[in-house]
């Protein structure tokens, strides 16, 4: 009897999987794409290859999508978007300095502007692998975990474009760079795959902006690698604002940063039904200085995941990290921030903090700070706080005149104004009203 | 609250003494528009409005003042920039011209020089990091920034050492004026040594038992409140 209901709970396992297989074979089938990148790079196509038939889907028992489901994105028809679309509509209307626009994952040469500026290159993705093959080469799929993520081999195989840029040695960039990503159309995945290269000593600051329309069904997947050389410094603001209900965002930053450089990003959900992070950031030379900041105010039934990994290999390095959010109605959100201090990473500082507000009793908060640390000589600290608003807070506030409005507006900007001032650009503060 | 008849007049003030669980700080709280309270009769009308039908921040637009028991600590926003939004409410309220940038500063240092608070107060953000004087300086700080018609302290003495009871009161005295109000809530005599009240009236298990000159005030302090239960229970 106990044989039978093992051979047929055994019976049912096997079922179970195969069914898995079939949707994600059904699901990676969409994206099989003649055009892609990695078509003409052979070690990166077999090592996605290999990584696509071996990772299960996540699913709740995989640790790093616990909370976050993709069964939807799974089951849907998505097909390639149009990228000829026009656009016009930006959150920077205003913005005269260099401009790369990206519609539905293809970079667009007719709506991107490159100032000419020393040590400045920017090139469609396509074109770099066909006129710096070498670059390429050594740069694409170094730092990306396409061998353990599902997610990250499929950008690998499908990703038929994106953009390049390199700032070559020494140079700093005066005027900051703009990224506009547009995912627009009906059924639409837009994948694209990126690489910034800082030089050694070299400055640039951007802003990248993601957009999706409202009434719109969308994935994107989009994947950059940055790389950081000896004294170099990078800053970037990332903006996310998807408009309408069913659409999936994932965006994934994998950097590595070598001897004196630093590294500061700060991610703004301004909006998104489901959006998942993950910043990743590998600190290979010594003092580095990283920082992350984030925020998110999720309304209705959105939910954000932001998942952050900051690995300290060698000795005398900063990292900072602040993620701060509240949380309305039904939205859920996530946090997962991943701190290693390695063995020979003596005198590291690394500090991280997440803060949540709940606003109503359906909306949940899952917050995780991780750190593992093997020197033992470091500072460390980490904390995460999940709470109610601070209705004496508002009392009080009303009781000096202003009104209940006004009060609790008061309040949810002084919460996240702590991250909003990390941000570097105006531009970026002025989106959530803040004076330039 | 069972039942308490009160009438302040325009330049009066009262002050409510009573022993612990009396209803002092509950009487604050309703006035002022606490919705943890919740009124189930009467009126308060001040100066021709009934303030049961407003909320906190009305109420303190058409002229009312609490000074916390426990001011609270309000990380993130600056002391300045929230007594800036207060102020630029009630004047839009009361439709008169809006402060000046270099009009409210001015009223600031001036304000601020009345209760001898540090600038660098000022500029913190509301109450975080100040000691317990601080903040009830930064109390009588912000009523002096907003001008009300009448103004409550609920036990701003209470835990004062007695160099800041006395900048306190002098805060409070050099706002005296014909056209302003004051119920002082205290447990202790002390106070009116330095703020001379109109009127004492002792409040217990929610009434007002017994009200008299600032003498009263005195005779409670030697004598305790158990003469006044005796006195009720003849």
């Amino acid at each position: 009897m106990d044989q039978r209901r093992n051979g047929h709970l055994k019976h049912q396992n096997m079922e179970t999987t195969t069914v898995k297989d079939h949707k994600k074979g059904a699901f990676l089938e969409r994206f099989s794409n003649a055009d892609a990148l990695v078509n003409q790079l052979p070690k990166l196509q077999e090592e996605a290859k290999i990584a696509l038939e071996q990772i299960e889907l996540p699913n709740r028992r995989t640790e790093s999508w616990k909370y976050t489901r993709v069964n939807k994105i799974i089951k849907q028809e998505w097909h390639a978007g149009d990228s000829s679309i026009d656009i016009d509509k930006s959150l920077f209307p205003n913005w005269n300095a260099s401009r790369i626009v990206l519609v539905n994952g293809v970079y667009r040469d007719d709506l991107s502007n490159i100032m000419a500026e020393d040590g400045l290159s920017v090139s469609s993705m396509k074109s770099a692998l066909a006129q710096q093959r070498d670059l390429i080469h050594s740069h694409c799929g170094s730092l990306s975990a396409h061998k353990e993520d599902l997610f990250e081999a499929h950008n690998l195989v499908s990703a038929e474009d994106g953009f390049c840029l390199l700032v070559g040695k020494n140079a700093l960039l005066k005027e900051s760079v703009l990224v506009e990503n547009y995912i627009s159309g009906n059924d639409v995945a837009a994948i694209n795959r990126n690489l910034i290269i800082l030089e050694k000593g070299a400055q640039l600051n951007m802003i990248v902006a993601n957009y999706s329309d409202e009434n719109e069904v969308i994935f994107s997947n989009d994947l950059s690698e940055v790389f950081v050389g000896e004294n170099a410094q990078f800053t970037c603001d990332l903006v996310q604002n998807h408009l309408g209900q069913e659409q999936f965002a994932i965006n994934t930053i994998w950097a590595n940063q070598e001897r004196n450089s630093r590294f500061t990003l700060s991610t703004s959900t301004l909006k998104g039904n489901w959006v998942r992070n993950n910043v990743n950031v590998r600190v290979s030379g010594e003092n580095c200085e990283t920082n992350l900041y984030g925020t998110y105010q999720l309304r209705e039934k959105q939910h954000v995941d932001n998942h952050t990994m900051i690995d300290h290999k060698v000795p005398h390095c900063e990292s900072n990290e602040h993620y701060k959010g509240i949380l309305y109605d039904q939205s859920t959100g996530v946090f997962n921030g991943k701190v290693f201090v390695r063995q020979d990473a003596q005198k590291t500082n690394a500090f991280q903090q997440n803060a949540n507000i709940v606003m109503s009793d359906e909306a949940h908060m899952n917050s995780k700070p991780e750190l593992e640390i093997y020197a033992d000589d470091v500072k460390c600290s980490h904390g995460s706080t999940t709470g109610q608003f601070d209705e004496e807070a508002v009392f009080y506030l009303m009781a000096r005149g202003i009104s209940e409005q006004n009060s609790r507006e008061l309040l949810v900007k002084a919460f996240i104004g702590e991250v909003l001032e990390k941000i570097h650009h105006p531009e970026v503060k002025a989106l959530f009203g803040e004076e330039e | 609250m069972k039942g308490l008849n009160l009438t302040i007049n325009p330049g009066e003030v009262h002050a409510i003494m009573g022993p612990n669980g009396s209803g002092k700080s509950t009487l604050a709280s309703v006035l002022a528009g606490n919705e943890d309270y919740e009124v189930t009769g009467g009126s308060v009308d001040f100066d021709g409005v009934d303030l049961l039908d407003m909320d906190a921040s009305e109420r303190a637009k058409e002229g009312l003042f609490l000074a916390f028991q426990y001011p609270v600590e309000i990380p993130g926003v600056s002391n300045i920039n929230f007594l800036r939004a207060a102020l630029k409410e009630i004047h839009e309220y009361k439709k008169i011209d809006q402060l000046t940038a270099k009009e409210f500063l001015a009223k600031v240092k001036e304000k601020s020089a009345l209760v001898e608070l540090d600038g660098k107060l000022t500029n913190r953000s509301v109450n975080e990091g100040f000691s317990g004087g601080e903040k009830k300086r930064n109390e009588i700080f912000q009523m002096a920034m907003l001008e009300p018609k009448m103004a409550i302290l609920d036990e701003t003495d209470s835990g004062l050492d007695i160099d800041a009871l006395r900048i306190v009161a002098q805060g409070v005295n050099a706002m005296r004026s014909p056209e302003r109000s004051f119920l002082l809530i205290t447990h202790y005599q002390r106070l009116l040594d330095y703020i001379v009240p109109d009127f004492v009236h002792v409040l217990y298990k929610g009434q007002i038992v017994k009200s008299g000159p600032k003498e009263l005030a005195l005779e409670l302090e030697e004598k305790g409140y158990d003469w006044i239960k005796e006195e009720m229970a003849i």
